[in-house]
């Protein structure tokens, strides 16, 4: 781990500083709304397809950074709970007339959802599931993009200054995670230095309590240096921490509650996002006035990030005319029966448009 | 600058206090040591000055410390951060943003500074820290050493009048160490900034310092000037300890101070080299044409050595020359290309680490990471489990005197402590090779002198022991043969009062103060003379 990172960072001495202009983090920011947008758009199996493609192209395009490595695992993880969904998806759901296998079945009673497990496996239910599954990875590659390419830290300070504080409290949570994985492979170095298999169920114990251990203590720390740094200070007034654990809170709430409501259709749910994001607007309005901060310098906003803003809302306008047009189903659906999804080429072309910030660092590549 | 009248603190729980009735005062410009044995409360003393205690950390607090006018009872760390910076142990888990120099603009962006101010500084800053080239680079990028240069250059554009470093160098290596120590000085020499650190590294900064505060352990804390300190402090680098055996006053704080003391010194018989091995004994070690790579980076080409049973053998050479590699090549955490490696017959390629683990201990560079039990004991006894070795838990605490700790969580302990507890539970299963990585990173003369004696304890015993590292002065205390390394390559291999006196770079003290054979203090004055 360590000499890997030495002959890493002694192959890098030679490499002069990045050239040229990165990419503006709302570009980037632009880029990953059209993608989900579109992506939630439609439920067209080839469509989507065609976005994993795509998102896995513009992911290859920008993975080269160190960080870019480090968060391939986190993508990782998301294709493997998007396929472990399709089997409970499939359990789940049992309706439908083409049936391929029957299952014993066990029926919850309607005060514990209602929802029966097992029964009838279907073809019908085999392929929502399947697109579901499609959706989610189509989702994690995008998202797995945007972190491997932005400045976390550039991306905050587009944030209004009112949540400044409550994004820095993300950014660092989001700098923290590559360090907690390199650190729990060297815990599990250690582990079989001690002579303890480092696989397995029992290994667990002793391979996450060293790892939150450490990223516990490298957390502590951090907020340490930042406090003696001065961030968090002017109004010195209390309060400030309880906003930010509210306030992450909150977000997280709300991000769930949108997800929850969109692939399941929970009715609680979005009352709780909204109820997030009333907190977070509270905290906005609360934190507001005591916050003064400047910025050394702004992002310049490049043409090539305004060419992959624009590609991006175009993106979505074509998905939505298409879905509100009807044709070409985008909104397909497997039920009553399956049959073939019909494809339009103005799909594609809305999912083609998200290849841009390929593109623009296939063009900075060739200029530099 | 700085005036501290009774302070006292004690940490939640904690069954005596830290800091106890301390009261010293420092003058603006001065450069001032914090030394004492690990756990002696350095860093909590440290976090006092700037508030971190007791804001930061709760606990019982009494008396007051006045930072540049401003108590710190009134004032939270935050506000004091335009008059007093801090630098912590592990660069890594300091760093906000992600380039260079929207690290260096946090602090002032916080403060709300205008743009152009921050500029200005920034540059000044840059140049200052002689990190210009690296302005625009991402922080994941820097070498361990550049990073802290980058920790204190974020500190410095706040333009304090306080440095506060709570053992910058423990997490660098040696001589990323070096050139950090050097900066230091600078700023203070030429900015007269008021310097303030705890530090293991006595023989690079001891020249430079004004006053030493001594913490032994018992919560006091003794302030003396550093030639004084230096006089009677257990914890002192060689030259000092030859100075006081030899009875030269003033004692020298460096090698150029103690020159015309040596100029005098009557000829003394040399030392006669001390060679463990004996012909007749198998080799402990045998590696044959040793190749290894990651991917693109060749990191060991060809090495072949021995190593005996009842030796120390030491492995130096720069960064990146593959001593790490070979280490983790014997312990089986890396696949060698093609050659060989055997550890007493057993064919290391064939061997799991796990399986490896009962007869080779490698003790990594983090050791805390292979700390997961409750207690200290605990961890030792785990050893015993999965080792399938019996042993006594209380030798291994008597061995690395961690007997008062014996309950304690291993998450409580201070560095010191915990390297030592890591050192404890590995070697617990009494294993036949010892594979040490940089095992003095952060550690103070006397546990550098217990690792000595613990080592050669093994070695009678018939354990062969592999240190990597840097530090010239434990090679010289105790190996046997130094194995010299470069890109992945044995350059030269010989005895250990060969291969040290006759170097420009990897000399001791002692031998650049006297010349000849002589490389420790204990060659001059015998063995337990200076303590």
């Amino acid at each position: 781990m360590t000499i890997a990172g030495e002959v890493r960072s002694a192959s890098q001495i030679g490499a002069p500083p990045e050239a040229g202009h990165r990419l503006h983090p709302g570009a980037w920011l632009a880029w990953l709304s059209g993608g989900c947008a579109a992506v939630f758009l439609t439920s067209n199996p080839l469509y989507l397809s065609l976005a994993f493609l795509v998102g896995t192209g513009v992911y290859l395009s920008v993975r080269e950074s160190p960080k870019g490595r480090a968060f391939g695992a986190f993508v990782l993880i998301g294709l493997v709970f998007a396929v472990i969904s399709i089997p409970f998806n499939v359990l789940t759901g049992s309706s439908g007339p083409s049936v391929i296998a029957t299952m014993p079945e066990l029926s919850f009673p309607s005060w514990f959802g209602g929802f029966t497990l097992g029964g009838d496996i279907t073809g019908e239910s085999l392929m929502t599931a399947t697109n579901r599954a499609l959706g989610i990875a189509t989702l994690v590659v995008f998202a797995g993009a945007f972190n491997a390419s932005i400045d976390h830290f550039r991306l905050m300070r587009l944030a209004p200054r009112a949540l400044s504080q409550l994004m820095l409290t993300l950014t660092v949570a989001i700098v923290v995670l590559p360090q907690a994985v390199a650190h729990a492979r060297s815990v599990a170095e250690a582990q079989r230095l001690r002579g303890k298999p480092a696989r397995g169920l029992r290994a667990l114990p002793g391979l996450l309590l060293p790892t939150l251990h450490g990223a516990l203590e490298r957390s502590v720390q951090r907020a340490e240096s930042m406090d003696a740094r001065g961030f968090g200070g002017g109004d010195g007034a209390g309060g400030g921490a309880f906003a930010g654990v509210v306030g992450v809170l909150g977000l997280g709430v709300a991000t769930w509650g949108a997800f929850a409501h969109y692939w399941y259709g929970a009715g609680l749910l979005p009352t709780l996002a909204i109820a997030g994001g009333v907190v977070l607007v509270g905290i906005a309005l609360l934190r507001g006035a005591g916050v003064e901060t400047t910025r050394l310098r702004a992002d310049r906003w490049a043409p090539l990030d305004a060419f992959i803003a624009i590609a991006a809302v175009l993106a979505v306008v074509l998905m939505l005319a298409l879905r509100m047009n009807g044709a070409g189903d985008a909104g397909y659906l497997a039920y009553p029966e399956v049959v073939a999804p019909a494809f339009h080429p103005v799909g594609a072309i809305a999912m083609l448009l998200l290849l841009a910030p390929a593109l623009a660092s296939g063009a900075r590549g060739t200029r530099s | 600058m700085i005036a501290v009248e009774g302070l006292s603190f004690s940490y939640p729980q904690a069954e005596r206090p830290v800091l106890q009735e301390v009261s010293f005062n420092i003058e603006p410009g001065e450069l001032v040591l914090v030394i004492g044995p690990s756990g002696s409360g350095k860093s909590t003393l440290l976090r006092c000055l700037n508030g971190l205690v007791p804001h930061f950390h709760g606990g019982t607090y009494a008396g007051s410390v006045v930072v540049d006018g401003q108590s710190t009872r009134e004032h939270q760390p935050r506000d004091l951060a335009g008059r007093v910076g801090m630098v912590f142990q592990d660069p890594e888990s300091q760093i906000v943003a992600e380039t260079v120099e929207d690290e260096l603009a946090f602090g002032m962006e916080t403060a709300g500074m205008a743009p152009a101010a921050m500029r200005k500084r920034i540059e000044e800053v840059l140049d200052l820290m002689r990190l210009a080239p690296f302005r625009n680079r991402r922080l994941e990028t820097l070498s361990g050493g550049e990073l802290q240069r980058v920790a204190i250059a974020a500190v410095l554009t706040m333009q304090p009048r306080v440095l506060l470093l709570d053992e910058p160098t423990s997490q660098l290596d040696p001589q990323a160490a070096e050139e950090l120590l050097t900066t230091v000085q600078r700023l203070n020499d030429d900015l007269g900034l008021t310097v303030v650190m705890a530090e293991h590294r006595l023989e690079r900064v001891v020249q430079y310092a004004d006053r030493v505060l001594y913490l032994p352990g018992d919560g006091s804390v003794v302030s003396s000037g550093v030639r004084e300190a230096m006089e009677t402090s257990p914890l002192a680098p060689p030259v000092v300890r030859l100075g006081r055996g030899l009875g030269w006053s003033p004692v020298p704080l460096s090698v150029r101070e103690g020159r015309k003391f040596a100029a005098n010194l009557p000829a003394r018989e040399a030392p006669h080299s001390t060679n463990g091995r004996s012909a007749d004994r198998q080799p402990a070690i045998t590696t044959r044409d040793l190749h290894v790579s990651y991917e693109n980076t060749r990191a060991l080409c060809g090495v072949s050595f021995e190593a005996y049973p009842g030796e120390i053998l030491a492995l130096m050479g720069r960064n990146g020359a593959g001593k790490t590699t070979l280490l983790r090549a014997l312990a089986g955490l890396v696949r060698a290309d093609s050659g060989s490696a055997h550890v007493f017959g057993m064919d290391v390629a064939t061997l799991e680490t796990e399986e490896l683990a009962r007869d080779v201990a490698l003790v990594s560079q983090e050791p805390s990471a292979v700390l997961y039990r409750q207690t200290v004991e605990d961890e030792i006894a785990e050893t015993f489990a999965s080792t399938g070795r019996s042993g006594s838990v209380e030798e291994a605490l008597r061995e690395w005197g961690l007997e008062e700790l014996r309950r304690a969580n291993p998450a409580d302990l201070s560095a010191g402590e915990r390297q030592r507890t890591a050192l404890a539970a590995m070697l617990a299963g009494r294993p036949r090779v010892v594979l040490l990585d940089e095992p003095t990173r952060g550690m103070d003369y006397e546990t550098k002198e217990q690792l000595v004696n613990n080592l050669r304890r093994r070695c009678e015993d018939g354990c062969a022991v592999v240190i990597a590292s840097h530090d010239v002065e434990l090679v010289g205390r105790c190996a046997d043969r130094v194995l010299l390394l470069s890109e992945g390559e044995v350059a030269v291999e010989g005895p250990v009062r060969e291969v040290l006196t006759e170097s420009l770079t990897f000399s001791t003290q002692v031998s650049k103060l006297l010349g000849g054979q002589f490389l420790t203090p204990e060659d001059v004055l015998g063995e337990g003379a200076s303590m």
